[in-house]
């Protein structure tokens, strides 16, 4: 069952068109990615579906219901610029979010705390939020998104603006959820979301132009970068290139080379030949320091924003 | 990123800590100059014994410092000098008042800036620090630990109770907040001398001229001249009964539509009655407040429900509650919130009131002037419905707080004045004064039940079509 059905959702801004008739399926505990350039419409999505927004035309189906009133307390969310209020320390405004959806306060406190250790602020529950750093008050945010356990978590740009530590544990924050809950995440760091996502959607001018799972709508790695401890022997180099399967194997810097592979290629075969350079290398007496796919959502993201610029 | 906490609500009370602190100083240098020039002009200056002299200025000094050093605490949420050296000023302050009470000064001899810091702040400040504060000093270390609850503590409350305790919290603890206290406070005590100015001027003119009169005989004889005043104010008197008006006060002479409507207004036989009831069956000058209250109260009151919605519009803060809650729980909540903080407004206003009248005309049963002002509070309170229900309707259609508050002031200025010209060039369009429910207030403080009860029925009516409108929106938009 799909976690969340979106069905030709249109919404317009006055003349401009945020979505246009956006039609897509978030298949359950999936991590769904959504990219898009800036005014791409991913927050005005996201918006229609946490039920911020009425869209002009569709309708939106989350865990099967369309009422809101049977999804209160089911959704999460991380919402781009949303503050929390002045004067009230945090420990009351998220034990107030709680107690919303009935908790009482002992329960509401103790799961306040428990997901404030999730991301690590458990020690600034008796301060108020706008004496945080941006980097605090982003995790704050995300924290409020995990309270009790909801069932779809909705992420939008979850570490914009933030330095690579603070991101980093977002990051695994996330994909320690994966799996446990359906998560929709919307970022502009590729890697990111190579790393976190297993299904995207890709946005341009509020129109979906792909989506599905990563594997089917990116493609398999076209391509693995190899760094070696040391420059391998001719020989060395000469049985990578003849190893079926690599279309060629150039040198990118120092003792860092470029595998890419011929079209078309199934997973398992590629699995298979990235096995071998890595025996044939060994064999040759060096070391394999690391070893990194292409990002293919990127290269994803660049084809469709590409054609659809016609650039 | 500063760790300090301090909600809006601490930083208005320290800066107006400073304001007072700085009054009180040169009131302190003042008091010295004059008690100087008293010993070069061997004590010709005045008639205050030396002791109660030097006391007070003792006191004023102390209150000054306390002042100051509280209002650098509160700014750094410094439990010693923030609480204690307010608390510290707060009782100086009304031990020196009480103090020189019992000493024969005047109690309340006249409303002065003074009166506010020795006696109206003291009792504020003690309520933020000691009550609405009272979180803040609890915070010695950073780490929150949960607490074991049980029993009525730990029991889930009705989300609509909820969102209306934390709106009202939020506003209480806010800069706007605690302004909104202090100058309702001064607002109220302000009008209130305005109120018995003319009875003091008669009071000194006749112990100043001889004459063997009572505080009572003054009150009672300018009860018995601002009665037929009243009547006509209220629209209760016919022409025959005002025989003595001077031709230049009588307006019907001008011979202007409205004017004239509003006199065929006037006769009723049973109006005149409401005005005795008023000035002569409760305690009058009182009553004579209430009525400018009326006039007041809902400028002030939209303050309290201008921003419960569109500031949390704005900053989107209301996604994280539209996850957990329905829509129709916040407006409800909110507007719940609004009455909570005015009332709590209305309180002030009245209890200050009240005392102010208590100490200022002894004349008055205590018994009574409580029963009136209770009777007043709850009056205003229903007064006050349809007008909160504007301004968080209003707060609900406009996204900036400053346009929901403009609004509000605007349709509640303007409707009347619509109405007032609109009725004179055609007079149907004179329904529009119905729009708000201003001239049904007065009712409130009616001496028939039935009409007072009609009033509270009316008040309630108006409020729910407000609301009903306002929800109808809210529960569309885009948020």
């Amino acid at each position: 069952m799909a976690a969340v059905d979106v069905s030709f959702i249109t919404k317009r801004f006055g003349f401009v068109t945020a979505l246009d008739a956006v039609n897509l399926s978030v298949p359950e505990k999936s991590v769904f990615g959504v990219l898009g350039p800036n005014g791409a419409g991913k927050t005005t999505l996201f918006s229609v579906i946490a039920g911020f927004i009425r869209p002009d035309i569709g309708k939106v189906s989350i865990l099967g219901e369309e009422k809101r009133e049977a999804l209160l307390g089911r959704i999460g969310i991380l919402p781009q610029d949303a503050l929390f209020q002045a004067d009230i320390p945090i420990i009351d405004q998220l034990t107030y979010f709680l107690r919303l959806m009935g908790w009482s306060l002992q329960d509401a406190e103790e799961e306040v705390l428990r997901v404030m250790k999730i991301v690590g602020l458990d020690s600034i529950l008796l301060r108020e939020a706008e004496t945080l750093s941006h980097g605090m008050y982003k995790r704050l945010a995300l924290a409020q998104a995990f309270l009790a356990s909801p069932e779809i978590i909705i992420l939008d740009e979850p570490t914009s603006g933030l330095d690579w530590r603070s991101s980093k544990v977002i990051r695994e924050k996330i994909l320690e959820l994966k799996g446990s809950a359906t998560i929709l995440v919307s970022s502009h760091n590729m890697t990111e979301m190579q790393q976190l996502c297993d299904h995207v959607a890709v946005l341009e001018k509020g129109r979906l132009v792909a989506v599905g799972p990563v594997d089917e709508v990116a493609g398999y790695a076209s391509s693995v970068t190899i760094t070696l401890n040391r420059e391998p022997d001719e020989q060395v180099l000469a049985e990578c290139r003849q190893r079926e399967g690599v279309q060629e194997m150039v040198l990118q810097d120092s003792m860092t080379y470029q595998i890419t592979f011929k079209p078309g290629l199934p997973p398992e075969d590629l699995d298979a030949i990235i096995h071998d350079v890595q025996q044939i290398i060994l064999s040759g007496g060096v070391t394999v320091k690391s070893l990194n796919e292409d990002n293919r959502i990127e290269r994803l993201y660049m084809n469709v924003t590409e054609s659809e610029t016609g650039e | 990123m500063s760790e300090t906490i301090r909600p809006g609500g601490v930083t208005a009370l320290s800066i107006i800590n400073f304001i007072f602190g700085g009054i009180q100083a040169f009131g302190v240098l003042f008091a010295l100059m004059a008690l100087g020039c008293a010993a070069v002009f061997q004590g010709g200056l005045s008639a205050q014994p030396l002791g109660v002299r030097l006391f007070s200025i003792g006191m004023d000094g102390l209150i000054c410092i306390a002042l100051i050093i509280s209002g650098v605490g509160l700014l750094k949420v410094n439990r010693i000098t923030g609480r204690w050296f307010g608390t510290l000023y707060a009782v100086c302050a009304i031990v020196k008042t009480v103090a020189l009470a019992f000493s024969g000064e005047a109690f309340f001899a006249s409303f002065t800036i003074f009166t506010i810091i020795s006696l109206v702040y003291p009792v504020l400040v003690l309520i933020f620090i000691h009550v609405v504060f009272r979180d803040l000093w609890a915070r010695t270390h950073s780490v929150f630990m949960p607490k074991k609850r049980d029993g009525r503590e730990n029991k889930p409350v009705k989300p609509v109770l909820l969102v209306s305790i934390h709106s009202f919290r939020q506003t209480v603890r806010s800069f706007i907040g605690v302004l909104l206290c202090m100058a309702i406070m001064i607002v109220g005590l302000f009008t209130a001398q305005l109120v018995l100015l003319p009875v003091e001027m008669f009071i000194n003119q006749a112990e100043s001229s001889g004459m063997e009169i009572s505080e009572q005989e003054i009150v009672e004889e300018m009860e018995r001249v601002i009665l037929p005043i009243l009547s006509r104010i209220l629209g209760t008197v016919g022409d025959e009964e005002l025989p003595d008006t001077p031709e230049f006060l009588d307006l019907r002479a001008l011979n202007i539509g409205y004017v004239n409507d509003s006199f065929k207004e006037l006769e009723n036989p049973k109006a005149e009655q409401w005005a005795y009831f008023l000035l002569r069956e409760q305690p009058g000058f009182l009553s004579l407040l209430f009525l400018l209250f009326f006039l007041i109260i809902p400028p002030v009151i939209v303050f309290s429900g201008f921003n419960q919605i569109a500031g949390d519009a704005r900053n989107k803060g209301l996604r994280y509650l539209l996850m957990r809650t329905k829509r129709s729980t916040l407006f409800l909540g909110k507007y719940l919130g609004s009455i909570m903080i005015t009332a709590v407004l209305l309180l002030i206003l009245v209890a200050s009131v009240v005392l102010y009248m208590h100490f200022k005309l002894s004349i008055y049963d205590p018994g009574r002037l409580l029963n009136w002002g209770l009777w007043g509070l709850g009056a205003f309170i229903i007064f006050s419905l349809p007008f909160i229900s504007l301004s968080v309707t209003f707060s609900a259609l406009v996204d900036s707080p400053i346009g929901a508050l403009g609004s509000s002031l605007g349709v509640m200025a303007l409707f009347p004045i619509f109405a007032f010209f609109l009725k004179d060039a055609w007079e149907p369009l004179g329904v529009i004064q119905y729009v708000l429910p201003f001239k049904l207030g007065f009712s409130l403080v009616h001496y028939q039940w039935w009409m007072v009860c009609t009033a509270v029925a009316g008040m309630i009516g108006y409020s729910a079509v407000y609301l009903f409108l306002g929800y109808l929106y809210f529960k569309k938009r885009d948020l």
